[in-house]
């Protein structure tokens, strides 16, 4: 038989991967259904164990963490089993996982740095910026709309 | 010219560069790595925008994540997840020189493909309709916070280029049916499946991520 470059795939591996990202896909739906506020607001911490991290955390938050490290657990399987990660060298995979470091510095350096100091190194920059929500004149805009016909439909006195 | 042994199969003969089929391989999966990588990295400062955008107005991102639909979101999970496995189902019969059982996979990954991309405009049109449009496009009415149409430009731009990176996979996946109805593919050779697939889990990577953090993290 002919000799195969890379690793060899496994029928069984991929269904079991396959299994694992739907199940997981699942929960993570699940949980974002669940409503925390009941929880959030119970008074007594004794009451369950969610009561009592209601009153040491923020539950959404909580709920944001669980679903992202869901998310996180389903990223790394894609990346180990379909991107065939787990069959490559050692090295490489210390390449591709300690380089995310130095990217994600510089992302969140010039983000940071763009938003702390925005406008204040370059004034004519701030002033071509129409800072205008849309939102709010959309709202404005409905408002006066309102009014107007509020206005006009009021039964007149004269 | 080296050439790599037969199996009854077609041979693939391997470029003059090239040592082996092996070192062929290897050089074309590093290449494919090294462009996967530049992809992870734009998509990578598109979501530390998202997460600062959560973290400076919760408010904007909750009241414009509640205006998506997230079944929508869920059954294009499937459909992505699914296409996954075909792809890699099509790389796995390369693999053993199984030309028919690569088309049906290979079409089976177009076919969830295109159900992704249905969706999706399904998806689109609502926002359109609603006229939750980014910047001076929008028109949508009843929302409150100022900054909601901030987390919709994100929305379209981050769900769009990921769209058309569907769009390369589909046309990728479209090659790769090409080559082997030319019957080409044979135990040694299936590089252009291997790095589809490759390039196919990639974008199966970023809506796992997309998918939680637009349509799950503001509900």
């Amino acid at each position: 038989m002919m000799e195969q470059p890379g690793h060899t795939y496994s029928f069984r591996t991929l269904v079991a991967t396959y299994v694992s990202l739907i199940f997981l896909a699942a929960l993570m739906v699940g949980i974002s259904r669940i409503d925390v506020n009941p929880w959030s607001a119970c008074p007594d911490p004794s009451e369950n164990f969610l009561c009592g991290l209601a009153h040491v955390f923020d539950l959404h938050t909580v709920k944001t963490a669980v679903i992202l490290g869901i998310a996180l657990v389903m990223g790394v399987i894609t990346a180990l089993i379909l991107m065939g990660l787990a069959f490559e060298k050692k090295l490489i995979n210390a390449v591709v996982f300690l380089s995310n470091f130095p990217f994600l510095a510089i992302f969140l350096t010039f983000t940071w740095a763009d938003h702390a100091f925005r406008g204040e190194t370059d004034h004519a920059f701030t002033e071509q910026i129409n800072w205008e929500s849309p939102v709010t004149k959309m709202n404005e805009m409905e408002a006066a709309k309102d009014s107007a016909a509020g206005g006009a439909s009021a039964p007149s006195h004269h | 010219m080296a050439t790599s042994a037969s199996s009854g199969l077609k041979e693939h003969e391997v470029a003059h560069h090239f040592d082996d089929l092996d070192q062929e391989f290897e050089s074309h999966k590093t290449g494919m790595w090294l462009f996967l990588a530049s992809e992870i990295m734009m998509f990578g400062a598109l979501f530390v925008g998202l997460i600062v955008f959560l973290t400076r107005w919760p408010g904007a991102y909750h009241e414009g994540s509640h205006h998506l639909d997230w079944r929508l979101g869920a059954v294009n999970t499937f459909f992505l997840l699914t296409s996954g496995l075909t792809m890699a189902l099509a790389a796995y019969h390369g693999q053993q020189g199984n030309q028919s059982k690569v088309r049906t996979q290979l079409i089976l990954s177009i076919l969830f493909a295109c159900g992704f991309l249905v969706v999706k405009s399904i998806e689109y049109s609502a926002k359109f309709e609603h006229g939750t449009l980014p910047g001076r496009f929008w028109h949508g009415e009843g929302f409150t916070d100022p900054h909601t149409h901030v987390f919709f430009g994100l929305y379209f731009m981050m769900t769009g280029l990921h769209a058309v990176h569907v769009l390369v996979g589909m046309g990728l996946m479209i090659w790769c049916l090409i080559i082997s109805t030319r019957e080409r593919f044979t135990r040694g050779w299936f590089t252009p499946i291997e790095m589809a697939g490759l390039y196919w889990a990639l974008v199966d990577l970023i809506w796992i991520f997309l998918f939680p953090m637009l349509y799950l993290v503001g509900t």
